[in-house]
């Protein structure tokens, strides 16, 4: 995984319910991935789910992207960017889904997130905690992905209160 | 959820949390991981049954919570190992009155109690919601008041007396607490001496300043008064061979601003002999700790506040915590946790009141007005609490200009 820095300001109340139901619909984004691409299994959606909720509610990223790359070359074929806003009511609550279109053949996939300030300021030993609090093995990588010829497109909001997501897509 | 407190296999406590409202609180609070801050407070519930669990524990009991919030599904129960934390037996009181230096400074102070005691151990024990503030405290002050007992910790861990040690030991032994009427702050002044006491295994005298201090007006009395209040303390610490705390409380009327317009320029004097006060008991190496209580952060003179080795703010209780304080005077009641809840919102703000009751609301009117409207005749309810309160309006908080 690839961390970068961001912050977050909690300025507001977000609840675990809140963050549920947002991340119930990047979960069903994922389900989709998982039918109609064979990206992963169901499996490895669960613990996704479970450990982008850690992630997320516990105010450690704002940043959640799904990446599909040629291993060989890095070039990024498609990206599913999910920004987090706390605070705002968003008003608008898309349904989940319009991944089966996408052109994912052959394309490596991971999941990245960028951690908060929150993140950098944890002592290690609350990180080790946290880590372990989580399904699946997590930490930082440096791959770099190459991004030509596509071009960004924000498509959907997930949102409950004033807690949600943006949901971008890049595409070639 | 019941949190189950084992030692060595045996079960020595079992604490009924509301996890829900915690989660509720922790949400709402300032630390940005919900899940750091409930736990945080469920550790703070367990200290005030008197057991302490060991940060391994805390990190299985985030583990579990982690899982929990995300899927929805709570544990009847959490199982941590803890023990109960041990008092050490009372001393016996001295003699006081025999001392000639004691005989003195109670002539001249508001009031002299010598720790350790019960009713002291009492009222601090009774203090909850203010866990993170006492563990400080009691930590910081005992060192404050007797720097050889940092060098010995280092010489013990770090094989020599490291440079940070220096650091604390320059420390002027002020301290300040602040914050809104009814908090807590003149309780645990008035009783956070026992625990140090215990500590230090040693007395400690707490010598009460008067406000009358303040005097009747005469040019200088204000600043002879201060001299002797330091004077006296520094007499009794060397008479006793013991710690001393000199209690400053509503600090603000001997140590205003010196900026402010209508101060007296006897009162600028007073000031300024308050200020060498605490220097020199600095420089004199003296045991004592100088506490200020203040409802009026802002009136204390800022090269006060600048010398205070730490400033302690207290809050009024939050939803979770009034509930902590109802359960503690009527938690052998039988009252669902419905009732408290219920006793929790009635005592929280409101919309046409931006402010809940207080600590000292609720120990000091709710509980006596509760007992009264039952006693002679009958049992004490539900209803006899819920009502008084909704009878009862909370103290409105300290607003500047105005004093409490």
């Amino acid at each position: 995984m690839t961390y970068q820095t961001s912050t977050i300001t909690r300025s507001t109340t977000v609840t675990h319910t809140d963050v549920s139901h947002v991340i119930w619909k990047i979960k069903s984004d994922m389900f989709q991935l998982r039918l109609f691409h064979s990206m992963f299994d169901a499996e490895y959606e669960e613990d996704m789910a479970f450990d982008l909720f850690q992630w997320v509610y516990r105010g450690y990223t704002d940043l959640i992207k799904f990446q599909f790359y040629n291993p060989t070359t890095y070039l990024a074929h498609c990206e599913i960017k999910y920004d987090i806003l706390r605070g705002q009511v968003l008003g608008s609550d898309d349904d989940a889904g319009s991944i089966p279109f996408l052109n994912l053949r052959g394309t490596s996939f991971r999941i990245v997130i960028s951690t908060s300030v929150a993140w950098d300021r944890l002592p290690d030993q609350e990180k080790q905690t946290f880590y372990e609090s989580l399904k699946r093995q997590w930490g930082s990588s440096n791959l770099q992905l190459q991004y030509t010829g596509g071009s960004w497109m924000q498509d959907k909001t997930y949102s409950n209160n004033s807690f949600g997501a943006n949901r971008s897509i890049y595409r070639i | 959820m019941k949190v189950i407190i084992l030692n060595k296999g045996k079960q020595i406590n079992v604490i009924d949390v509301d996890i829900e409202t915690i989660i509720s609180e922790a949400e709402r609070s300032k630390i940005p991981d919900p899940i750091k801050a409930t736990v945080a407070e469920i550790e703070s519930i367990i200290k005030q049954e008197n057991i302490s669990v060991e940060t391994g524990e805390l990190n299985k009991m985030n583990v579990i919570l982690a899982d929990s919030i995300a899927t929805g599904n709570f544990p009847g129960s959490i199982e941590l190992q803890g023990k109960n934390m041990t008092k050490l037996p009372f001393f016996k009181r001295p003699a006081s009155s025999e001392n000639p230096a004691i005989q003195q400074a109670e002539k001249f102070f508001e009031g002299i109690v010598v720790y350790p005691n019960k009713p002291s151990e009492e009222i601090y024990n009774s203090l909850i919601g203010l866990d993170e503030i006492k563990e400080r405290l009691v930590k910081e002050s005992s060192l404050l008041v007797a720097n050889d007992n940092l060098e010995k910790w280092s010489k013990k861990y770090n094989k020599k007396v490291l440079l940070a040690c220096k650091a604390f030991e320059r420390r002027t032994p002020l301290i300040v607490f602040a914050g809104d009427v009814g908090t807590g702050k003149t309780a645990l002044a008035e009783s956070f001496g026992n625990e140090i006491s215990h500590q230090l295994r040693s007395n400690v005298y707490l010598l009460r300043v008067s406000v009358q201090t303040r005097g009747t007006g005469l040019v200088g009395e204000m600043t002879q008064l201060i001299n002797k209040a330091f004077r006296e303390a520094k007499r009794v610490a060397e008479a006793v061979s013991s710690p001393v705390i000199l209690l400053v409380d509503e600090a603000d009327t001997l140590a205003q601003s010196r900026e402010e317009t209508q101060m007296h320029h006897e009162d600028k004097a007073g000031v300024n002999a308050l200020i060498q006060g605490i220097d020199h008991v600095k420089e004199a190496g003296a045991p004592i700790l100088v506490v200020f209580c203040t409802n009026r952060m802002s009136a204390i003179d800022p090269a006060i506040v600048r010398r205070a080795a730490i400033v302690y703010e207290f809050s009024r209780p939050n939803h979770a915590r009034l509930q902590m304080v109802f359960k503690q005077y009527f938690g052998d009641l039988g009252l669902t946790d419905q009732q408290f809840l219920q006793l929790a919102d009635s005592s929280s703000p409101t919309a046409d009141r931006n402010y809940g009751f207080t600590y000292s609301d609720i120990v000091n009117r709710v509980v006596p007005t509760s007992i009264l409207k039952a006693y002679p005749d009958r049992a004490l309810e539900f209803a006899d609490i819920l009502e008084t309160i909704q009878s009862l309006q909370p103290t409105p908080p300290f607003q500047e200009g105005r004093r409490s």
